[in-house]
């Protein structure tokens, strides 16, 4: 029985790096604000993002369905959350406050049109891994280590018997 | 035949969920990869809160009927219960350093769920350690009935005493405000479900096992 069950899973496993590209539909990027492309109603087109490692990215802001959303600090910490939707003017000046300011910026994108964008991270959330894991670990040695110990009885009964 | 393919459909379901959770669910923007933690903390709170609800009635079922297969069901789900609570307590405190800077607050909700593990450890501590016989199953059954009142308590807690622990995020009293996208919400329902079935199987081989176990008096 436990053949066919593991059977299925390794052709399961198997398929996996055909799969992997499934999560490449939207990536997380992080820099400060080089340029922004304004529209003449006033509102935000695109910016131009200098990324971690030097390199640039054209990112573009998207307006009507499904808006790009922000969350922008001023420099006294008080947070601005909406979208070009709701006031498309504000978010041209939040975005120009943080490019005079090279506050860094954290974008949610996907193909290059953002779909969130907010303050830096100033954690490295990406260092988050090693609690991901444990978190993880733990939980399937206690669930399998439980069906370790029913087996033990099972074994126990039958010895009985 | 039936347990052949329940042991099928769940080897699937739970296979489709690890992938759901690393590869298809995506990345929250807040707090990163660790988010992640998400997608077994909360499927395994499910288990555990419904677990001490299910045992309540089982037991109140054993206290009203005397029959023994009730009782059988009450300590299978209360064994699976304790392994969720661990699962639930363990994911919680490892996703708070990260994120709330601290292992663990003395907050509504951690308390209330710590609570829990202890009335699942003195449940069955109560059934190891009292000689055997209805007087041990009508107390331990009465000791579910009681402790089944943290389960709601827990649920309502982040309600009722606003503090770090965000708010329910599935059920009756979802918070509209949640920021869960579509994916992270299919994703967390998935691993509901996939707990759920993993729950019910370990229930299950758990309740034959004791009843071969107390028809032999081991």
């Amino acid at each position: 029985m436990f053949k066919y069950v593991f059977s299925i899973l390794l052709f399961i496993i198997v398929l996996q790096p055909t799969l992997i590209s499934a999560d490449d539909h939207e990536d997380l990027i992080s820099g400060v604000i080089n340029a922004i492309s304004i529209d003449e109603n006033g509102n935000v087109e695109g910016i131009l993002l200098m990324m971690n490692n030097g390199d640039f990215m054209n990112i573009d802001i998207k307006s009507g369905d499904n808006p790009t959303e922000f969350g922008l600090e001023n420099i006294a910490g008080d947070r601005w959350v909406g979208n070009q939707n709701d006031n498309g003017k504000e978010v041209a000046s939040k975005l120009e406050d943080h490019q005079k300011r090279f506050a860094p910026i954290t974008v949610l994108h996907e193909k290059g049109v953002a779909k969130e964008i907010v303050d830096m991270e100033k954690r490295n959330v990406s260092s988050n891994l090693n609690f991901l894991f444990a978190c993880f670990a733990v939980a399937w040695i206690a669930f399998f280590g439980y069906l370790v110990i029913i087996n033990g009885r099972i074994k126990k009964s039958s010895q009985n018997g | 035949m039936v347990r052949q393919v329940y042991l099928i459909a769940t080897g699937i379901v739970f296979t489709v969920s690890i992938w759901m959770i690393f590869l298809w669910a995506p990345t929250e923007i807040n707090q990163g990869q660790v988010q992640r933690i998400l997608y077994l903390h909360v499927p395994f709170a499910w288990a555990s809160m419904v677990a001490i609800i299910a045992i309540a009635f089982t037991s109140f079922l054993f206290l009203y009927t005397k029959n023994d297969r009730w009782d059988n069901l009450s300590q299978s789900l209360a064994e699976v219960g304790l392994v969720s609570a661990v699962v639930m307590l363990f994911s919680g405190i490892v996703w708070a350093k990260p994120v709330w800077g601290v292992w663990w607050t003395g907050e509504a909700k951690l308390t209330t769920a710590l609570v829990l593990f202890f009335i699942y450890c003195a449940y069955l501590l109560f059934r190891n350690y009292f000689p055997p016989g209805n007087a041990r199953n009508r107390i331990a059954a009465i000791i579910a009935l009681i402790g089944a009142i943290d389960s709601p308590i827990i649920y309502y807690a982040a309600q009722i005493w606003e503090q770090n622990h965000p708010k329910v995020i599935v059920g009756p009293l979802a918070s509209e405000e949640s920021n869960l996208n579509g994916e992270m919400v299919i994703t967390l329902l998935f691993c509901v479900l996939t707990v759920t079935l993993l729950f019910v199987g370990l229930v299950w081989t758990q309740y034959q096992t004791n009843k071969l176990l107390r028809s032999k008096n081991v």
